[in-house]
């Protein structure tokens, strides 16, 4: 891939987020490595509780702290390791040089503020306009993610604006100061789907005015397709699976991301029953010995129930953490079924 | 904006006639003939007959109350049995204690309450946090008569830092005893909600968007999270009017404090009506215009409301 060789923008390495709970240590992120390039879109995919979540908010420095704490490990950000930085050091990096927005517009907007209050607060620390201008600023933000009469809309507040306003509004906030890194946390979950698509094609031609990159953090792998660059797939805390998205779509090699591919109803294939994954991500208080997938995993056998597999390079650009990939390629040629159909 | 304040305002004129009604109903159905306690026991049966066709007493109760709500908005309720001053003057000259009292009480309350309940909230599970969350635990349990009497033995008696009782010349150290003993209550109960409420705003979704934005920690819960937080602290800060105008009526006796509440008392053991009923109707008046401030406030600190 032709961005190898550009400079690193994000450099995550062997990140581990642990919150320490009255009945013990969760591992809610426990050694995690990716990288995100400039310009780039990187999707972090997975079920509820895989630790996602968390990924983005160690990088923003917005773990709840207690109970939780980066244990270990390095965020390099241009070259800085933002774990080391102070609080103050911190907060003119946040909404400033890496900006996120969050899953639920209904609720991620103050309801006390007008929408030109909000949008200008983050304008007026970092670049240090006068409210006035700011409130100028605001309204171009507005237009340019297409928010009709920014003028007026700017002294509305939150409750005046529809779920999909709300998260344009989201974007113009975190886009205000034209950061480098935008993490979006499931930005489009809790839209409905033509809002859905209108958010991430605006996510997508802003990306490229901008020439900023994207963190995409989702559970949904339509979303997953429409936006990434590459995707990394996490399960229990770490990833699976970690390469480009026309590879992953094309050549999964984690039974895991297999599962999940298979769970997808297609349009074009005259399936009665979806395959789907057995059982439920395992308790983080209590993962199991071995691999963590060997609870639901067809193919789970002898060392995968005594050894963790390390993340190994499957090829080129394509990196996996499983001890059978090689056997799931071959059942994958022979066309063989390797979850069941859900009755 | 506008219409919500002006629909609020016209909502308040029901609710006063409705005071005014069940005031005059009270009165009405207490035992006790005021042409005798008028004349005490040494009125013949001519004289009282006399007296109550003067005060209107011998006329049909719908028109007595006719009469009633006549009285009140002509702001004629009559002189007291005891002592002839009229009910308004009478009033008025027993406001001002009693003002100082409440007004005091209150900025108390609120002050100290909101900045230990946003403390509180702030450093959750400290010893701080424990210590004021007891302390609010016995003020919200303790009655004003119980605390009303430790404070007298403990800062009066044994201490000697301030008076115990009376006004003195005004001076404002008599008044320092009776504004906290009205306090406490109210205090330990905004100290209460602002800490549940606070600890609840801070985990909203638009105080981590706050957060994201790189403001700092200060702007965060002083702009984003108080001004959401304080929303309930408003409707109880009204409802404890109601409270604090009976606490009055304990304070003031305990502290012999010559305000409303004294006199309200002494009026009801005289049957002293006129003036238990001008009391009564002064305090629904300023239970029910502190409720109207509340619900005016909302407007101003909850967008949400005006557009309703």
């Amino acid at each position: 891939m032709a961005n190898k060789n550009k400079e690193k923008l994000v450099d995550v390495k062997n990140l581990k987020t642990y919150f320490y709970t009255e009945e013990g240590v969760v591992k809610a992120v426990d050694g995690i490595d990716f990288e995100i390039y400039p310009g780039e879109t990187l999707g972090i995919v997975g079920e509820s509780g895989c630790g996602k979540s968390v990924t983005s908010l160690s990088i923003m420095g917005l773990v709840e702290s207690p109970p939780g704490k980066i244990a270990e490990g390095e965020i390099l950000f241009e070259g800085i390791d933002l774990t080391k930085l102070s609080q103050a050091e911190m907060r003119k990096i946040r909404g400033n040089e890496i900006s996120m927005i969050f899953q639920e517009p209904m609720t991620s907007l103050n309801p006390v503020y007008t929408i030109g209050d909000q949008i200008s607060e983050a304008i007026i620390i970092h670049k240090g306009l006068s409210k006035k201008e700011a409130m100028k600023e605001s309204v171009e933000m507005l237009k340019k993610v297409g928010i009709p009469l920014p003028e007026q809309r700017i002294n509305e507040y939150p409750h005046q604006l529809s779920g999909g306003m709300r998260q344009r509004v989201m974007i113009a906030m975190a886009l205000s100061c034209d950061p480098k890194l935008l993490i979006a946390d499931e930005p489009t979950t809790a839209l409905d789907v033509t809002i859905q698509a209108q958010i991430l094609e605006l996510m997508n031609s802003l990306k490229a005015s901008y020439g900023m990159s994207i963190m995409m953090i989702t559970h949904d792998l339509g979303v997953i397709a429409e936006i990434s660059d590459r995707v990394a797939v996490m399960y229990a805390g770490k990833i699976v699976e970690y390469t480009d998205v026309n590879t992953l779509f094309a050549d999964p090699k984690h039974p895991y991301t297999w599962g999940l591919m298979n769970s997808i109803p297609k349009l074009d294939r005259d399936v009665n029953r979806l395959q789907a994954i057995p059982g439920i991500v395992p308790n983080p208080l209590n993962f199991p010995d071995g691999c963590k997938f060997n609870t639901r995993c067809p193919l789970a056998e002898g060392k995968c129930f005594t050894d963790e597999p390390k993340i190994v390079d499957a090829a080129e650009g394509h990196k996996v953490r499983c001890w059978r990939y090689k056997d799931l390629e071959e059942m994958k040629k022979q066309n063989v079924k390797i979850y069941e159909e859900q009755r | 904006m506008f219409a919500y304040f002006i629909r609020r305002t016209l909502g308040v004129i029901p609710v006063i006639l409705g005071v005014i009604l069940v005031v005059f109903i009270l009165t009405t159905i207490v035992p006790g003939d005021p042409a005798r306690i008028m004349m005490g026991q040494r009125g013949d049966p001519e004289t009282l007959k006399l007296i109550r066709k003067e005060m209107g007493l011998d006329e049909p109760t719908h028109v007595q109350l006719v009469k009633f709500y006549k009285d009140v908005f002509t702001l004629n309720l009559g002189r007291s049995y005891r002592n002839n001053m009229t009910v308004i003057e009478s009033i008025k000259s027993r406001l001002p204690v009693t003002a100082t009292l409440a007004i005091g009480a209150m900025i108390i309350a609120v002050v100290l309450g909101v900045s230990i309940g946003i403390y509180s909230a702030t450093h959750q599970y400290t010893w701080q946090d424990y210590l004021s969350m007891i302390f609010s635990l016995l003020g919200i349990a303790s009655p004003v008569y119980f605390v009303g009497l430790i404070m007298v033995i403990i800062f009066a008696r044994k201490l000697g830092w301030v008076p115990g009782t009376g006004l003195g010349n005004g001076e404002w150290i008599y008044y320092v005893l009776p504004i906290l003993t009205l306090g406490v209550r109210p205090m330990a109960l905004i100290v209460r909600l602002t800490r549940s409420t606070m600890l609840e705003v801070v985990h909203q979704d638009y105080v981590k968007t706050a957060r994201a934005k790189g403001l700092k920690e200060k702007a965060v819960i002083y702009k984003h999270a108080l001004k959401n937080a304080l929303i309930p602290v408003i409707t109880i800060i009204g409802l404890q009017t109601a409270s604090l105008l009976s606490g009055v009526m304990l304070t003031e006796t305990i502290y012999s404090l010559p305000g409303l509440g004294r006199l309200s008392i002494q009026a009801v053991t005289n049957r002293d009506f006129p003036i238990i009923r001008g009391v009564v109707l002064f305090m629904a008046l300023v239970f029910v215009l502190a409720n109207l401030l509340v619900d005016l406030s909302y407007g101003f600190f909850d967008p949400r409301i005006r557009y309703e």
